[in-house]
């Protein structure tokens, strides 16, 4: 035994004692629970066999995906014109852009309610124009709309670091081989950002898998699957199910998460 | 000569940035179709932004002209020119492969797959890189970059071949192989060339004409012999070599310089000067003596005797009268003069 197993045991075990007390034994524990309702075990599939489970889920999954995918477009383009452009207040703006990241969910659905609820800003605009009143604050398009809000802050931070850091001679070299501002994007700036881009997705998309407070602040029947978690836990008082489906959450957000990272790895290797 | 070979004319180039520094004044040039010309000046001259003028990455300000050929390239921008490009910092594209960098502008332009594998096979050979091929950026040294990106460059048979100081981020060894390369290549392909530069050496060996630079002016163009033996100022004498200023000859009108080279160590007394040496640089092939002849400023001498020169030693020196340079004082304009 090599002699420097003792001091690696001693360096190893704070993170292993934070590790069994707010990971395993809770997590283990919630496992557990999720076996222990009427119908045992079998509550783990029931995301497959209830359907307002299943439905819950797609729902969740849908909204979460496309929050991220409009969340980056957004982000991507205005965090890399805060890069490359130099004018008066830019510096004021960034921060302002960084305020909802201290907002809970709660002050997050208000908003929603303030632009597009039943006396918002957008229906009195459209019921000026069109003469139809748009509201959609207490629906998933509300629940959308504000989780997009709330994931732009971080992403665009992402961007404007990777941003920083890309050579201007890339672009120019590309350039010069007679690209056109597209091909730039596509082929130089696009990989340079990639790996920011795919860790603030996967963050984006893991809050809004998890997101609680906007949606109980929209509506308490907005099916995304913490609203539903939720329900089953207080109002049917259905631990083992609130149990096994937080389980399952966990487990399908970070198997998504897994494939967009090994898909990433794949496409940066060298290639033949 | 390449008959496709493109000729280059500036007319009244200038820059002015956006916060008003003037970094080139109005300026003309005409490179010669199959040409290799040496931008070279200190830094601040200019002469990086001429040639970003040249690629189409800046703009030149009003009333500025830009021919390639007979053509008006002036607002033509930079991907429909036909360039290639080469930076001080290799620019290649680290998510591609060093084959996928060389044939990225020949995709671009759309040529079928076998000539694109042709072209890669044929630029993979020139440039000896043939091994690394499947290798990414990251497992390359700095010479084995700047091959790739001269390959990239070439690939797709620019009309005009423009190099930013491209030697400079490389180890001295290094880079005295790969200019004398780029020396090869350049006069294999016979492609107009612009090359620029801070260093003088590289200068000497690559140009056909050097174009000395400073504040934002041309202050010569010449070959490298006009420009080493018949500089124009004192700036341009100082920034090609080292010079000396004549001890012993005044004129209010004329500036008598000599370069350390072409002093002839004599016997005592015999010389037209004498002085006394204050430090000795022994060299292998030659010696660099520095001397004191009650001037304020120090004189070199660059020497091949066989001789064992020690601190203290007075000698006694010659030089002959066609090796001295003269100027006209008043052709030093701005030109500032540098230490040395």
């Amino acid at each position: 035994m090599s002699p420097h197993y003792p001091r690696l045991f001693l360096l190893i075990l704070p993170a292993a004692i934070v590790f069994t007390a707010f990971f395993i034994i809770p997590m283990s524990r919630l496992i557990f629970i999720g076996g222990t309702g009427e119908n045992g075990w079998a509550a783990y599939y029931a995301i497959f066999t209830n359907s307002r489970y299943l439905y819950s889920m797609i729902a969740t999954l849908i909204l979460s995906f496309s929050v991220t995918i409009i969340s980056v477009i957004i982000s991507t383009i205005v965090g890399l014109f805060l890069v490359r452009n130099q004018f008066y207040g830019r510096d004021i703006l960034i921060s302002m852009l960084t305020f909802p990241l201290a907002f809970p969910g709660v002050v997050i659905g208000f908003l929603v309610i303030l632009s597009a609820g039943r006396q918002g800003l957008i229906g009195y605009i459209s019921k000026a124009l069109t003469g139809d009143k748009w509201v959609f604050a207490y629906s998933i398009a509300g629940l959308f709309m504000g989780y997009v809000y709330f994931s732009i802050p971080r992403v665009i931070l992402t961007v404007m670091a990777a941003g920083e850091k890309l050579e201007p001679s890339l672009e120019e070299a590309a350039k010069s081989l007679g690209a056109s501002p597209w091909q730039v994007v596509k082929d130089i700036i696009i990989p340079a950002l990639k790996p920011g881009l795919i860790a603030s997705s996967a963050i984006c998309f893991a809050t809004s898998m998890g997101a609680f407070g906007t949606a109980f602040t929209l509506a308490t029947n907005i099916d995304v699957l913490p609203m539903t978690i939720y329900t089953e836990f207080t109002l049917n008082a259905n631990i083992a199910g609130a149990a096994s489906l937080s389980i399952v959450l966990g487990l399908v957000t970070w198997l998504a998460l897994y494939i967009a990272r090994s898909l990433s790895g794949t496409s940066v290797a060298p290639a033949g | 000569m390449n008959p496709t070979a493109t000729s280059i004319k500036l007319t009244n180039c200038a820059k002015t940035f956006a916060d008003g520094t003037q970094a080139l004044k109005p300026l003309n040039l005409t490179v010669k179709a199959g040409e290799t010309i040496v931008l070279l000046g200190p830094s601040g001259c200019g002469k990086t932004t001429l040639l970003r003028i040249i690629a189409g990455l800046e703009a030149t300000d009003q009333g500025g002209e830009i021919y390639f050929n007979q053509q008006n390239m002036t607002s033509i921008a930079i991907e429909k020119r036909n360039i290639g490009m080469v930076f001080q910092s290799y620019a290649l594209f680290p998510n591609m492969s060093v084959a996928q960098n060389i044939v990225y502008g020949l995709k671009i332009r759309k040529l079928k797959p076998q000539a694109i594998k042709r072209r890669l096979d044929e630029m993979l050979e020139m440039m000896q890189i043939e091994a690394l091929a499947h290798r990414r950026i990251d497992q390359l040294s700095g010479g084995q970059r700047q091959r790739v990106a001269l390959a990239r460059a070439i690939a797709v048979r620019p009309n005009l071949l423009l190099l930013d100081e491209p030697l400079t981020a490389l180890d001295a060894s290094l880079r005295d192989r790969l200019r004398s390369e780029i020396s090869e290549l350049l006069q294999k392909l016979g492609i107009t060339s612009i090359y620029v530069t801070h260093d003088q050496s590289e200068a000497m060996a690559l140009a056909d004409r050097i174009v000395v630079m400073d504040k934002g002016r041309i202050v010569q163009i010449g070959s490298p012999y006009d420009i080493y033996h018949r500089p124009k100022n004192e700036f341009v004498a100082n920034f090609v070599g080292n010079v000396n200023h004549h001890p012993n000859v005044f004129d209010a009108n004329y500036l008598t310089l000599f370069r350390p080279e072409d002093v002839e160590i004599v016997e005592p007394t015999k010389g037209d000067f004498e002085a006394k040496i204050i430090s000795v640089l022994f060299l292998g092939d030659k010696s660099r003596l520095t001397l004191d002849c009650g001037f304020k400023k120090s004189i070199y001498v660059d020497t091949t005797l066989r001789q064992n020169f020690k601190t203290g030693m007075k000698i006694s020196m010659h030089v002959e009268a066609e090796r001295l340079i003269k100027l006209k004082t008043t052709d030093n304009g701005p030109a500032t003069v540098k230490e040395s």
